[in-house]
C-alpha cells in the first residue's frame, strides 16, 4: 500500500515538476532517488554459476534493468533485509518485473556453495539470480563494482566469522551501463521509483 | 548468587522509584519494556540467525542489557552493524546494550541486533519461541518471539 502510494506521490509530483517548469526537461538529478554515475559506462561483464546450476551472464540480460546486490548467506542481519526489500520491489514490479534481472553475488565463496545459495536465495524470490565466483574472477568482479570485502577473525578458532561487505544496491539500465547506486538503507518505495524511471527509458 | 545481585538491585531501584511516585509502582522488572519483538526463519544447524526487538527502559536509571538465550541457538550474542563508507561491518559488542534511562534501544537490520549462534531446532515461518534476557537492573525477562519473512519495523 505504501509503495503504491509513494509511486502515486511521486508520479504526482513528477507532473508538478512538467507544468511548473514549463519547457524544461526536468533535470536528471531529480529524476532518480539513487546516485547517478557520472557519465555511466559499460558495467562490469558479470558471468558466473547461478544457484540452479546455469550460467549467468550480464550481456545475456540487455533490454532489463539489472538489480545487483553483493552479500553472504551466512550474513544474519544486513543481506536477509536487502534480499527482502529486492523482493519487495519485485512484486511491486508487478508484469514489468520480467523487465528487470535481481542478481545477488556472494562475498563469501568459501561458505557460500551453489548448494547453498539453492537453500537460501528461492525462499526470497525463486526468480533471483544467486551467483558464485571465486579467485580471480571474483576479484575482478568486486573490483569492477567497487565492493570492499573483509573477512573477519572468528571470535573462537573455526568459528563463525562475519565478512565485512559493501551494502550498496546497484542499477544497471537496459542498455547495459551502471547507472545507480543506493545506500544499504534505501527504502523499496525508492529502489522501486528508480525501476520504473530505468524501465521507461528508450530501449537500446 | 550471581542472580541475587540483579533482583537486588531491581528491588531497591523498584522501592526508590515507589518512593517518588506512589500511584505508578511497578512489579520489579517492569520498568524495562520489551516491544515487538521477531526473528527470521533459519535451519537446525545453520550457523547463524538473527532476532529484533526494541528495548524501551521506563526506570529513573540507566541499565543494560546484559545477555540474552534461548533453546533454539546454543548462545546469543549482542551485535551491531554499523556503515563505513558504504562497507558494512558486524561487531560482537561484549558489555551487551546500553539502555540508558527513558531511552529506547531499537534493534533493526543493519544496526543492532541479537544474534542467534549455532541454530539447534528449525525457526519455522508462523511459530513463535521464547527468549530470555538478562538486564543488569532489571534482572530476567523472557519474552515470546514470532518467526517471519515480512515482519518489518522499518
Amino acid at each position: 500500500m505504501s509503495v503504491v502510494q509513494s509511486v502515486f506521490t511521486a508520479a504526482l509530483a513528477g507532473m508538478v515538476l512538467a507544468v511548473g517548469s514549463g519547457c524544461d526537461p526536468p533535470s536528471r538529478s531529480a529524476a532518480f532517488h539513487g546516485t547517478e554515475v557520472t557519465s555511466p559506462g559499460p558495467a562490469h561483464e558479470i558471468s558466473a554459476p547461478n544457484w540452479d546450476g546455469s550460467t549467468f551472464q550480464l550481456a545475456e540480460h540487455r533490454g532489463k534493468v539489472v538489480l545487483l546486490a553483493f552479500g553472504y548467506t551466512f550474513c544474519p542481519d544486513v543481506c536477509p533485509f536487502t534480499l527482502r526489500r529486492l523482493a519487495e520491489v519485485h512484486e511491486a514490479l508487478g508484469d514489468d518485473a520480467k523487465k528487470t534481472a535481481v542478481v545477488f553475488v556472494t562475498v563469501d565463496p568459501e561458505r557460500d556453495s551453489i548448494e547453498k545459495l539453492k537453500s537460501y536465495i528461492p525462499v526470497f524470490n525463486g526468480e533471483f539470480f544467486g551467483l558464485r565466483s571465486a579467485g580471480e574472477v571474483m576479484a575482478a568482479l568486486l573490483k569492477g563494482y567497487g565492493i570492499k570485502v573483509t573477512r573477519q577473525i572468528p571470535s573462537t578458532p573455526g568459528g563463525y566469522y562475519a565478512v565485512d561487505h559493501t551494502g550498496d544496491v546497484f542499477l544497471i539500465d537496459k542498455s547495459g551501463r551502471l547507472r545507480l547506486t543506493h545506500p544499504h538503507d534505501t527504502t523499496a518505495e525508492d529502489l522501486l521509483a528508480d525501476v520504473q524511471a530505468l524501465l521507461r527509458e528508450a530501449s537500446p | 548468587m550471581k542472580r541475587v545481585i540483579p533482583v537486588l538491585a531491581t528491588m531497591i531501584v523498584v522501592l526508590t522509584a515507589c518512593g517518588e511516585r506512589n500511584s505508578d509502582a511497578k512489579p520489579p522488572g517492569s520498568g524495562i519494556e520489551l516491544i515487538a519483538p521477531f526473528a527470521y526463519p533459519a535451519k537446525a544447524g545453520e550457523p547463524v540467525g538473527v532476532t529484533y526487538l526494541n528495548v524501551a527502559n521506563h526506570g529513573p536509571d540507566d541499565d543494560r542489557l546484559v545477555s540474552a538465550s534461548a533453546g533454539v541457538a546454543a548462545r546469543i550474542e549482542t551485535h551491531e552493524t554499523i556503515e563505513e563508507d558504504g562497507v558494512m561491518k558486524m561487531r560482537h559488542r561484549e558489555d551487551g546494550f546500553p539502555l540508558p534511562a527513558g531511552r529506547t534501544l531499537t534493534m533493526e537490520p543493519g544496526a543492532h541486533h541479537l544474534m542467534l549462534m549455532e541454530i539447534q531446532s528449525d525457526l519455522v515461518e508462523g511459530r513463535t519461541f521464547q527468549l530470555q534476557l538478562v538486564f543488569e537492573k532489571a534482572g530476567a525477562r523472557t519474552v515470546e518471539v514470532p518467526i517471519g519473512l515480512d515482519i518489518d519495523r522499518r
